[in-house]
């Protein structure tokens, strides 16, 4: 079934907003810079005429004047002043409104903002120097076949060509050839393709921009007519007067001029091979940009579609491994293997294709940023770093609540306000930096603030107010970070709107850890506080260490997995009663899975240990044997093992059987509990 | 293929739209199967999409290769020339020939 194109739009607009936002917030602080302006004007054009192509009336209306105000910002006549910037940002969240349920939207609202922007503009009269277009028109040849079904889709072509129209001197042709007589005709698929001849000043992102909506399904072709003309025969290919063949044909009994030039000794031969290498390279160049510019959208459930085949995939993959494994089939065993290359690069090809930047969701966070700190009287500045860092758009999607948390309580309780810091020798400006980076197949995701930093004492007090840890009893201070993750904890003496109700840190753990990923605190008393996210790339598959205990077979997420060592029958004697190691000075406890899935079968002689961490903690599981490696596709536990909280999932191995996924964490926390980590003496 | 020699009349008004283009086509074929001739009255029409268009340009081509003519009542005026304006339909191809601007006198 067809994308609904309302459905589209709305999906479209949003991106569309949300970048009209991070550009309005980008041109508060550098207000002269042209290439915003420029940005956000495009964004309002684009969303208002989309909407009146898709009949969002109110969006059009509205979005109308707001253009009109950008335009003369553009045009000098009107300063992006921080009122401005107010005032767009509020009919930024309006237009949202109309487009995802209008319903909510308030005329009222509406009518303010617009009265605001009308003010503005009737009290900044226009500047005394015009703006001077940056560069002169240029002609544009496009072409545009719209897909089959657009017209049943709801695509009207017709506003397409209008806006086409409105940029400049332009000429539309229909070309009908491809429509078939009426008989054959299927009426509701768009046979009629478009030349359109635009001469004009915008750039071709401008052109680009008439076509979002429709790009996906469209044929879309746009390129420069060359300013010095084309060459004759091109010209004569184009018209369609004589084939490209022929022009070669004859094109070819020419000497090329290389030839000529080196026969006649005017230029050296290596000087001409070497400008040849330039030719090759700038056209191989711009071939690849062209690539590269080209993308598709896609339906994200088309893409979690595409992954859960792809993980049936690799399953069956690995059974048809193990079956080859017994064959002497040598022919078989070639096919197998490329089987298995394939599937390997369909996985990693796949995985790849649901990664998205995390820019996206850091930009969201600026808008949180700037209105928090205006309604705590602070001034914070956001600053980011590695935002082209990829992840699982799941992860990303399902990030956002966490860091909201994060950075609201850095703003709230960790940042002071002015007078505090310029009492404590800082600069008055508070800062928050957000990071992404890539840590093996893990992903880092940073919040640092240079605030007051956690007060450890404040946290002990608290935690043996509520009977969390018993009075004077001995923790590290990293076990101390650790309470404010506890359920309802709150330092902060006044409850304000933003955050002190203790509701927050605990909701940021579980969300992380439901992610698989792990959260560490690192803090300098004033000097403020990271907060580390430890995220996994990918949900869907994960490199796994498969172990044997008694019968069953388990999966140990590789990434959790520090070393293998062995426990003999005899150390294992001399352990009994003492459940912890001496790793190279440090005393590890562990854990037998044997006992925890109490295993009737009598132990391996040679048990092997395998460490694992979480965070800064280690603990060791003692299993039967390491069988080795293994691709798992993580499958969920149903319902009904909602409570089973030593796994966190299953997967299915290449005999068909099915292996449980430990839960690193959990069995970190309950060998920690039962055998507290000391230091060997 | 002898048909009639009597032009048929086939009228479209309201919505000239994809909304109602089954019943458009259907009328456009029963027409050209009754006659040789088929004139089109779209003096009634208050919205044309692009759908209605390409019905009109594949009844003239139709039309044409079985020896039989479909034209317009009038020249294309009010909404049917917006539309042929607006999508490039007066110039090239098959659609010059059933709307081109030489057949245009006013609007």
């Amino acid at each position: 079934m067809t994308a609904d194109p309302r459905q589209v739009f709305i999906e479209e607009a949003a991106e569309l907003l949300a970048q009209l936002e991070t550009t309005l917030l980008a041109l508060e602080n550098s207000p002269s810079d042209q290439e915003l302006v420029a940005t956000a004007f495009r964004a309002l054009h684009t969303i208002k005429g989309s909407g009146a192509m898709f009949r969002f009336d109110a969006v059009t209306a509205f979005t109308h004047h707001l253009e009109n105000a950008f335009d003369r910002v553009r045009r000098g006549e009107l300063t992006p002043s921080p009122t401005l910037i107010g005032l767009a940002l509020a009919a930024k969240d309006h237009v949202r409104l109309l487009i995802e349920s209008p319903a909510q939207a308030s005329a009222g609202e509406g009518d303010r903002i617009l009265a605001g922007v009308a003010a503005l503009i009737a009290g900044d009269g226009p500047s005394p120097e015009p703006a001077v277009e940056a560069s002169g028109p240029a002609t544009w040849r496009i072409r545009f076949t719209l897909g089959g079904d657009a017209l049943e889709r709801g695509v009207n072509p017709l506003p397409l060509l209008d806006e086409l129209r409105s940029m400049g001197k332009c000429t539309v042709v229909a070309d009908t050839s491809a429509v078939p007589e009426l008989a054959d005709l299927d009426p509701y698929r768009c046979h009629v393709h478009w030349d359109v001849v635009l001469t004009t000043q915008q750039p071709r992102s401008v052109i680009e921009d008439v076509f979002i909506f429709v790009m996906d399904d469209a044929d879309l072709r746009i390129e420069e007519a060359a300013a010095e003309g084309e060459r004759l025969g091109d010209i004569l290919v184009r018209r369609g007067d004589v084939p490209a063949q022929t022009i070669e044909a004859i094109a070819a009994k020419q000497e090329k001029l290389g030839t000529l030039l080196v026969k006649e000794h005017a230029v050296p031969e290596d000087r001409i091979r070497s400008a040849l290498a330039e030719q090759k390279h700038v056209r191989e160049a711009a071939q690849g940009a062209a690539a590269a510019a080209a993308s598709v959208r896609v339906p994200a459930e088309r893409l979690d579609s595409l992954m859960d085949q792809v993980g049936e995939l690799v399953i069956a993959q690995a059974r048809l491994k193990q079956v080859v494994a017994a064959s002497d089939d040598a022919q078989v065993k070639a096919i197998a293997e490329e089987m298995e290359r394939l599937s390997n690069g369909l996985r990693d090809t796949t995985m790849s294709i649901r990664t998205v930047p995390i820019g996206t969701l850091f930009d969201r966070f600026r808008r949180l940023v700037r209105d928090l700190s205006r309604e705590l009287g602070k001034e914070v500045r956001l600053t980011t770093s590695g935002e082209e860092t990829e992840l699982d758009k799941t992860v990303i999607e399902r990030l956002n609540d966490p860091l909201v948390h994060i950075i609201r309580n850095s703003l709230d309780h960790g940042i002071g306000d002015t007078a505090q810091r310029i009492a404590a020798g800082k600069p008055a400006q508070g800062q928050i930096h957000l990071s992404a980076s890539h840590s093996g197949a893990q992903v880092l995701v940073r919040v640092r603030d240079d605030g007051r930093g956690l007060n450890v004492e404040r946290i002990r007090a608290k935690a043996e107010e509520r009977g969390l840890i018993a009075p004077g009893a001995s923790l590290s201070t990293h076990e101390l970070y650790q309470l404010i993750f506890a359920a309802g904890f709150s330092t902060a003496s006044e409850v304000t709107a933003v955050s002190g109700r203790g509701v927050g840190m605990d909701v940021v753990k579980r969300a992380i850890e439901s992610l698989r990923g792990s959260v560490e605190i690192d803090s300098v008393p004033g000097q403020g506080t990271e907060i580390t996210l430890k995220l996994p790339l990918t949900l869907a598959i994960i490199d796994g260490l498969l172990v044997r205990v008694g019968q069953g077979r388990y999966v140990i997420p590789l990434s959790a997995v520090e070393e293998c060592v062995e426990l003999s029958a005899e150390d294992d004697l001399r352990h009994s009663g003492r459940n912890f190691l001496n790793i190279r000075g440090d005393l590890v406890p562990f854990i037998r899975l044997r006992q925890s899935f109490r295993s009737a079968l009598p132990a391996d002689p040679y048990q092997k240990v395998v460490i694992v961490s979480a965070g800064e903690r280690r603990v060791g599981l003692v299993v039967d044997q390491v069988i080795g490696d293994h691709q798992t596709v993580i499958k969920s536990l149903s319902g009904l093992h909602a409570d089973v909280e030593d796994f966190s999932g299953a997967t299915i191995l290449g005999d068909g059987t099915v292996a449980l996924i430990l839960d690193v964490g959990h069995l970190v926390l309950q060998g920690q509990a039962a055998e507290p980590t000391r230091q060997a003496s | 293929l002898a048909g009639k020699t009597t032009a048929v009349n086939v009228a479209f008004f309201g919505a000239a739209t994809i909304q109602n283009i089954t019943a458009g086509r259907q009328q456009l074929l029963s027409a050209l199967a009754e006659s040789d001739e088929v004139v089109v009255d779209c003096g009634a029409v208050e919205d044309v999409d692009v759908c209605f268009l390409q019905m009109l340009v594949a009844a003239h081509l139709g039309a044409r290769q079985a020896g039989k003519v479909v034209r317009l009542a009038a020249a294309p005026a009010g909404r049917l020339f917006d539309a042929l304006e607006r999508g490039g339909f007066l110039d090239g191809g098959d659609a010059e020939a059933l709307f081109g601007r030489r057949k245009v006198l006013g609007r």
